[in-house]
């Protein structure tokens, strides 16, 4: 299969005052892939997906979208041209309901709302039950579902989504990844964060292992075992 | 204690010229510019203390100024001696203070300023329209005499003193625990707090320090001043001056409000043709400052050093 | 005593004055709420309109309604430049120099409007501004009737485009995170500008009719921003119902104490209304936002 690449990030450094956040970062993820982002705390994770939508500025290196270079885009342009978040912790509008927040996600990209509305709704049933509550009223679950919804709007080809699983009950994360896979089945490129590696390694189907900044391991998730993640996270064993 | 500097002797040689200038007779127009020069630097190097150094942008200061006139006027009627009565309004502003704290201080940042300016207009108002007696109305509103004649000399070198023990105090302030607590406040009550910073404490305190000295200062002006009227003790002028003198010198530091109220002074006289035309062009030097050089003229000399 | 009829003249006035000191107080919710500035020259501006409504009206013989036509156009454009070049800047400098700045430009107002129009109070008078109806022992000034139906008709509109534009939406949106605001392509910089923008457009239009209403003078400014801040603690920001409540306790705190107690007394206890207010809402205030 030559598929395309669709996002590649190239020697991408990014500094947080004098912290160095991340080192020398580059990865690439094709078109229609499912790859997983994993690490401990602090490893930098949110810091790459909130550098790739722009929501953090990096000091050096190049990130290319579908070929064209995106890095010095502004967010909204980078959402126009078919990139959106999740990010961590949701970041809802708390007081507006959730039809409005959902209406907020095609804010750059208003052509296709309704057609987008009908899809979350459909993926998602329960947000068009509630769909006039307030967005701080609901459920961990819902509200997660509700972020991936608010980021659906605005049609994206390359979906990030950080923090999938935080803190919610496992049968919540069975139906967001139900979602995710179909997402991914229809065509949508996928990037995420899972705090359960394990999990992550499941689902996607090539996996980078971010730590401290840095990449320390890129496969494809058939020759990554658990056992081997977790030493890696414990620190007994070096790749 | 105080170390033998070359800056420090500098800065008692100035202190010592200034104790000797009424004897060189320059003339009451100097005295009374030097006079004027260290009310307004005690009342914005108190303002800064606040704003600059603790995060509280107070804009209803008038309300110390006045309340401490017409202490003095009041007890000045009763006759009581001239000292004493600076020392009883100090207290009686600071009181207030302490009085409005409780409420005030809970409030962030911005109903801060709102309350304070509420209340100062709220006092305006009351005294516009409060007539007790039939002397009080000859002045308009309750307006009152003062009933002392202190000489200008003996005002100057009052003023002076208060001067220097305002300076003595902010540089204990600053280099203290406290001063530390409050610029912690400043830039982050949460964090202070969760260092153990009892920022309402913090607070209360500054503030009723701050009214104290606004009170004497303001007492000693009205001193010379002759009458109290509420229009001019809890006028919006008197906070024009200290955010005007405080922006230009540099808000939050220590060396600005000495500029500031020395350029203020030479101002005033410079425009007190213009009177229309005075609080427009101060209006609009705070704003080219706050929007050309944020940190006024100190900002501007620590960044050339 | 006061007599019956002016005491129950003097309540009906002030819920019909309370629309308009809503709308003043919800164009102070909106920059409040957005931005997290309080604009101290809010009262300001609105005198502003009322003193070129009367130049208009005296100069050229326009109907100050009439001139609403270009000072909306124009107050919005004052307030989107204003936040842009001015606020905006202030904002990054310290979160507390967006009030010295706007203390600044009132300062200024007041005294520019002291320096072309003299200290004389002032009002605008048309032929409509001096009717009066009449309900048996009460007279009821027909201006107060359209001020109130006015109100509740920009009300309605604000309503409508905060809840139903993507533009009002993102400018509800982006006071509640700016962050999430940001991630979904909002232009936060212009989305401030453009409520600056629209609450200097509701002080025009509150002005205007203000100005019908009452007699204003250089100072007045002060007493609006203090009627604003009233509204603005009593009734929350951004919350229609509320700002109406709000607005119409400070019309009768305005009316009832010029009745009782003689206009002098009005702005003391608007005063006294803000600090009841203020100390109800500080607990909630502090540990909410």
């Amino acid at each position: 299969m030559a598929s395309e690449i669709m996002l590649e990030l190239n020697g991408i450094n990014v500094y947080y005052g004098k912290m160095r956040a991340l080192w020398n970062i580059s990865l690439n993820v094709k078109e229609g892939e499912m790859v997983a982002l994993i690490g401990p705390n602090g490893a930098g994770k949110t810091t790459l997906l909130n550098t790739i939508i722009g929501a953090v500025q990096h000091s050096s290196g190049l990130i290319k979208f579908q070929g064209k270079r995106i890095d010095n885009l502004e967010t909204y342009k980078r959402i126009k041209l078919g990139i959106s978040l999740v990010p961590e912790g949701r970041l809802l509008f708390p007081e507006l309901t959730v039809i409005e927040n959902l209406i907020m996600g095609s804010y750059v990209k208003r052509g296709d709302k309704n057609r987008m509305l009908n899809l979350v709704f459909s993926l998602f049933p329960i947000l068009e039950k509630r769909k006039n509550q307030i967005a701080s009223t609901l459920s961990g679950g819902e509200q997660q579902m509700l972020a991936i919804g608010r980021a659906l709007m605005s049609n994206p080809r390359l979906l990030l989504i950080d923090e999938i699983s935080l803190g919610l009950a496992p049968k919540v994360v069975d139906i967001l990844y139900k979602v995710i896979r179909e997402l991914n089945s229809s065509g949508t490129t996928i990037l995420f964060v899972d705090q359960d590696a394990g999990r992550a390694i499941e689902e996607a189907e090539r996996a980078y292992i971010l730590e401290a900044g840095r990449i320390v391991l890129e496969n494809s998730t058939n020759n990554l075992s658990k056992d081997l993640i977790l030493k890696k996270y414990f620190g007994t064993e070096e790749f | 204690m105080i170390g033998i500097t070359p800056r420090n002797a500098m800065l008692a040689i100035l202190l010592a010229l200034l104790v000797i200038f009424p004897l060189l007779n320059v003339g009451t127009y100097w005295l009374f510019i030097l006079f004027l020069y260290f009310i307004y630097f005690v009342l914005t190097s108190m303002w800064n203390l606040l704003a600059g150094y603790s995060g509280l942008v107070s804009l209803g200061q008038p309300s110390f100024i006045g309340i401490a006139a017409y202490t003095l006027g009041v007890l000045l009627m009763a006759g009581l001696p001239p000292y004493l009565c600076i020392i009883i309004s100090g207290v009686t502003a600071a009181a207030f203070c302490f009085l409005i704290s409780f409420p005030l201080l809970r409030m962030r940042g911005i109903f801060f300023a709102i309350g304070t300016l509420t209340i100062s207009e709220a006092l305006r108002v009351f005294f516009t329209n409060f007539k007790p007696t039939e002397e009080t109305a000859i002045w308009g509103g309750a307006g009152i005499p003062i009933l002392a004649r202190v000489s200008l000399t003996e005002l100057y070198y009052i003023a002076l003193f208060i001067c220097v023990i305002s300076i003595f105090l902010l540089r204990y302030i600053l280099n203290s625990k406290f001063g530390l607590g409050l610029m912690a406040i400043r830039d982050n009550e949460t964090a202070a707090y969760s260092c153990g910073v009892n920022s309402f404490k913090c607070k209360l305190y500054v503030f009723v320090i701050v009214s104290f000295f606004t009170g004497i200062i303001a007492s000693i002006f009205y001193l010379f001043q002759g009458h109290v009227e509420p229009f001019s003790v809890f006028g919006i002028s008197w906070t024009m001056i200290m955010l005007i003198a405080a922006v230009i010198g540099g808000i939050g530091t220590f060396e600005g409000p000495f500029i500031g109220a020395a350029i203020v002074v030479f101002l005033h006289q410079m425009l007190a043709k213009f009177a229309g035309l005075s609080l427009i062009i101060e209006g609009i030097i705070i704003l080219v400052i706050i929007l050309i050089a944020p940190k006024g003229i100190m900002g501007v000399i620590k960044r050339k050093a | 005593m006061v007599p019956f009829e002016v005491l129950v003249g003097s309540i009906i006035l002030g819920i019909l004055l309370g629309g308009l000191y809503a709308v003043i107080g919800l164009g102070l919710s909106l920059t409040f709420g957005v931005m997290k500035i309080v604009n101290l020259a809010h009262g300001d501006f609105l005198v502003l309109n009322c003193y070129l409504a009367y130049s208009c009206m005296s100069i050229l013989g326009i109907d100050p309604v009439i001139s609403l036509l270009f000072l909306v156009p124009a107050m919005f454009a004052i307030g989107f430049v204003l936040q842009k070049f001015m606020l905006e800047r202030s904002l990054r400098i310290d979160p507390n120099a967006p009030l010295l700045v706007t203390f600044s430009i009132s300062i200024i107002l007041q005294n520019l409007f002291l320096l072309i129009w003299t200290p004389y109070s002032r009002g605008l008078i048309t032929s409509y501004s001096l009717i009066s109806l009449k309900f048996e022992p009460i007279r009821i000034p027909l201006i107060y009737l359209i001020d109130l139906i006015v109100a509740l008709i920009i009300v309605f509109a604000l309503r409508a485009f905060l809840k139903r534009t993507y533009l009002g939406i993102a400018i509800r949106a982006s006071s509640q995170s700016w962050k999430a605001a940001h991630l979904v392509g909002i232009d936060t910089l212009k989305v401030r500008a453009f409520a600056l923008g629209l609450a200097l457009i509701l002080s025009a239009l509150s002005g205007v009719f203000i100005g019908l209403t009452l007699p204003f003078t250089p100072t007045s400014g002060v007493n609006y921003l203090l009627i604003a801040f009233g509204v603005l603690m009593i009734g929350g920001v951004g919350s229609m119902i509320g700002s109406i409540v709000g607005g119409v306790i400070m019309g009768l705190t305005q009316t009832l104490s010029g009745v009782l107690l003689g206009a002098g007394w009005q702005i003391f206890f608007s005063c006294i209304v803000i600090i009841i207010a203020l100390l109800i809402r500080s607990e909630r205030i502090v540990k909410g936002r």
